[in-house]
């Protein structure tokens, strides 16, 4: 399965921004959510978000000292437990995915597997499929 | 558990420059938002005879209850003040993503008051605010105004500005905000008058909901209704999804309806050059989505501007191609491109103008007007561009027109108020009285001047009703205004209510704030804003003789193809009207009786002469 995304298919409506900080605070607050979507008229906008296996250099696990950043079933995942709140991975990760919350770096974890923002993007600027 | 509103409000002087906090006192929450909010808050607070551009107005800006959510078309905000324009009480929206951090701000609005005697920027951040020095952005276009105070205070604020139009106070300039907006009735006149150049919201606290779990469900409902439609060939929803709002022009204009040449003919040429599907194929075209739209019928395009430069733009909508389109003969759509986004740049309602451009187009045409240097003809760009940025400036005959269609027919005079297309001194939306009756009647009756959002037009476009027969459209037009204001307590997208089913209504509210409230006491509270609406313009001075369409409509057939000389009769329409008003429980000069103040709940309120 993996996690792919097409801003020239994004709308910019946020949908996703609010579903993902529903799965993960259980409130909607966007600025506390792990995808954000950036205005860029009148060109397509930039989406703020882990590429998992698009990105395959994971500068952000080197960036690590405390190797907190580890892969998961071929999934890079910040370790909330290993994270010591240094913020290196921040600048490190080309897409700006990596936020801090609560003094801890965190981004995407697709949910566990069914990803909250994939389920509300209508256009399919964001999917989660099989890919050979 | 808490619910979706903060039951907080801001309070913000701009005489002294200063912000209090105002809890929202119990006697408000039965009205549950939006426009509810913003019609009771006015009504209470100010004398409604008061001038419009005086301190003494005041700007209620409101969010509700599914503003912020997860529901789907809720994103826009609502304001109410007097309107300059109009001498109306005005409600005025506009979608976008304001809406949205106003609500993250912690708030469900805020209260403008006073005048401000130097030009400011508000920062509203959660419930803070801050005044700064509009200097740096005076003399700019709203969107050049919004994206300074982006980049040089913070990307993150969510922005609404005026433009020139409303810094010179230009009765129909309008409020934007990210090229989205507050339309109708001269918004951004009042913020010029309060010298409020800008407003920025930037909010960190999100929004509760009462149950999340049902919340949940009711959204995932209806965004499978909002989806399915919008894959319907024939669903105009999803014509609007694929094509933006301009979608419908192929429709209106194979109707005869299309007003074309100042509302002469009732079709254009034309029309399909400047439709939503030609701009699709023949332009750069980007979908983009209000906050949380998953029918993203905005449009961005690029285009070429009349000197030969290349820009882009938000639009044109729908309204707007008719506007300062087939009713000023623009057939050229990169012309219509241009002066929609002169219309965001100078800050002006497209409709009004476009309106009050063909009004005077026909006045020289008539030798009644004539401006140094400026050819005055319909169809040639450089009359349009030009008369746009001239009432824009409010420069030589602009001064004139800036005023408005009805106010500048008087002072030109002539006879020419007969074919100045407006009602209360607000110019026509797309849709012609002559073709479409009841949509006239919600024109002529509507508390904000010829308005389109409370008309039964998709019943008569679409031939489910007949189109230019008076009987039922009384009873039809009171349920449409008293339904669409009750929808817009939770200012919800006026395309949302075609699809979702209305029991869908209280069951979101009750979700989001606990309240409960039956379907019928919903569309009860609709109809005590319209009489609360409608005696605030009693006590501001609009009687019977100002529900009235311009005498073009009872006098002039329409001309054209397919729009078999339709006319309105003068009688039967007045008798209509007086139909109208029974029904409502008003007596002849459109006051309402008390039993009918009584029943709403609104005694306190009754207009007496």
């Amino acid at each position: 399965m993996q996690f792919r995304v097409d801003p020239e298919k994004c709308t910019e409506c946020g949908r996703c921004t609010m579903a993902c900080s529903l799965a993960k605070t259980g409130r909607i607050q966007p600025q506390e959510s792990r995808i954000s979507i950036v205005r860029c008229w009148p060109e397509v906008p930039e989406i703020k978000v882990c590429r998992f296996e698009d990105c395959p250099e994971h500068p952000c696990i080197e960036a690590c000292p405390f190797d907190a950043i580890i892969i998961v079933d071929g999934k890079v995942m910040i370790s909330d437990e290993l994270c010591r709140g240094c913020k290196l991975c921040v600048p490190a990760c080309p897409y700006k995915a990596i936020t801090m919350n609560n003094k801890k770096a965190v981004k995407c974890d697709l949910c566990g597997g069914k990803p909250a923002c994939v389920a509300e993007c209508v256009t399919s600027a964001l999917t989660y499929s099989g890919v050979k | 558990m808490a619910g979706s509103m903060y039951d907080r409000m801001i309070r913000i002087n701009c005489t002294s420059g200063t912000s209090t906090i105002w809890n929202v006192p119990e006697d408000l929450k039965p009205w549950i938002g939006g426009m509810g909010y913003g019609t009771k808050i006015l009504s209470d607070e100010i004398n409604p005879a008061i001038d419009a551009l005086s301190s003494d107005n005041k700007v209620v800006l409101t969010v509700g209850p599914l503003t912020g959510t997860t529901a789907p078309m809720h994103a826009q905000s609502c304001i109410v003040t007097k309107s300059p324009l109009t001498g109306t009480i005005l409600n005025s929206y506009a979608g976008g993503f304001v809406g949205a951090e106003i609500k993250y701000c912690g708030i469900d609005g805020v209260i403008l008051e006073g005048a401000s005697e130097e030009w400011k920027i508000l920062l509203i951040d959660d419930d803070k605010v801050t005044f700064m020095s509009a200097d740096p952005v005076m003399g700019m276009g709203t969107e050049e105004t919004e994206t300074w105070i982006k980049e040089n205070l913070g990307q993150d604020y969510k922005t609404m500005s005026i433009g020139r139009a409303g810094e010179k106070v230009v009765r129909m300039a309008a409020l934007f905000s990210e090229t989205r907006t507050f339309g109708r009735g001269g918004l951004g006149a009042v913020f010029g008058s309060k010298k409020i150049k800008a407003a920025a919201f930037r909010g960190t606290c999100g929004t509760d909901l009462a149950d999340v779990e049902e919340f949940t469900r009711l959204t995932a409902e209806n965004m499978k209704i909002v989806k399915d439609s919008c894959d319907q060939e024939y669903n105009l929803v999803g014509m609007f999804s694929r094509y933006g709002t301009g979608a419908g022009m192929g429709l209106i204009q194979s109707r005869g309806a299309l007003a074309t040449r100042n509302s002469q003919y009732g079709t254009f040429d034309k029309s399909n050059e400047i439709s939503g599907q030609y701009y699709e194929e023949n332009f750069y075209t980007r979908s983009i989505s209000c906050h949380g739209c998953p029918v993203h019928c905005g449009r961005i395009h690029k285009f070429s501007t009349n000197d030969g430069g290349k820009t882009w733009a938000r639009g044109p909508e729908y309204e707007t191609m008719y506007s300062l389109g087939s009713q000023l003969m623009n057939g050229d759509p990169d012309v219509l491109a241009e002066a929609n986004r002169l219309t965001e740049v100078y800050g002006i309602d497209s409709l009004t103008i476009g309106v009050t451009i063909s009004f005077a187009l026909e006045c020289a045409e008539k030798g009644l007007i004539e401006e140094d240097g400026l050819k005055l003809e319909f169809g040639n760009p450089e009359s349009i561009l030009g008369l746009l940025k001239k009432i824009g400036e409010r420069e030589g005959i602009g001064d004139i027109l800036a005023e408005g269609p009805e106010r500048a027919a008087e002072k030109i005079g002539g006879g020419s108020g007969d074919f100045a297309m407006q009602v209360k001194n607000s110019g026509f939306a797309a849709w012609m009285p002559r073709r479409m009756v009841g949509t006239g009647l919600a024109f002529a009756t509507s508390n904000r001047g010829a308005c389109h959002k409370r008309a039964p037009i998709g019943a008569e476009i679409t031939g489910q009703v007949d189109m230019l027969s008076y009987e039922g459209k009384a009873v039809m037009v009171k349920k449409n205004q008293d339904v669409v204001n009750a929808i817009f307590t939770l200012i919800s997208c006026r395309f949302h209510e075609f699809m979702t089913p209305h029991e869908m209504y209280p069951a979101f509210i009750k979700a989001a704030t606990g309240i409960e409230i039956s379907l019928d006491e919903f569309y009860t509270l609709g109809e005590r804003i319209w009489n609360l609406e409608k005696l605030f313009n009693l006590k501001a001075g609009l009687g019977r003789e100002h529900d009235i369409l311009p005498a073009r409509c009872y006098n002039e057939p329409v001309k054209g193809e397919g729009s078999e000389s339709s006319v309105l009769d003068y009688d039967r329409w007045q008798e209509m009207l007086t139909e109208y008003y029974t029904l409502r429980g008003w007596d002849y000069n459109g006051i309402p009786a008390r039993e009918k103040l009584v029943e709403l709940g609104i005694e306190e309120y009754i207009y007496e002469r």
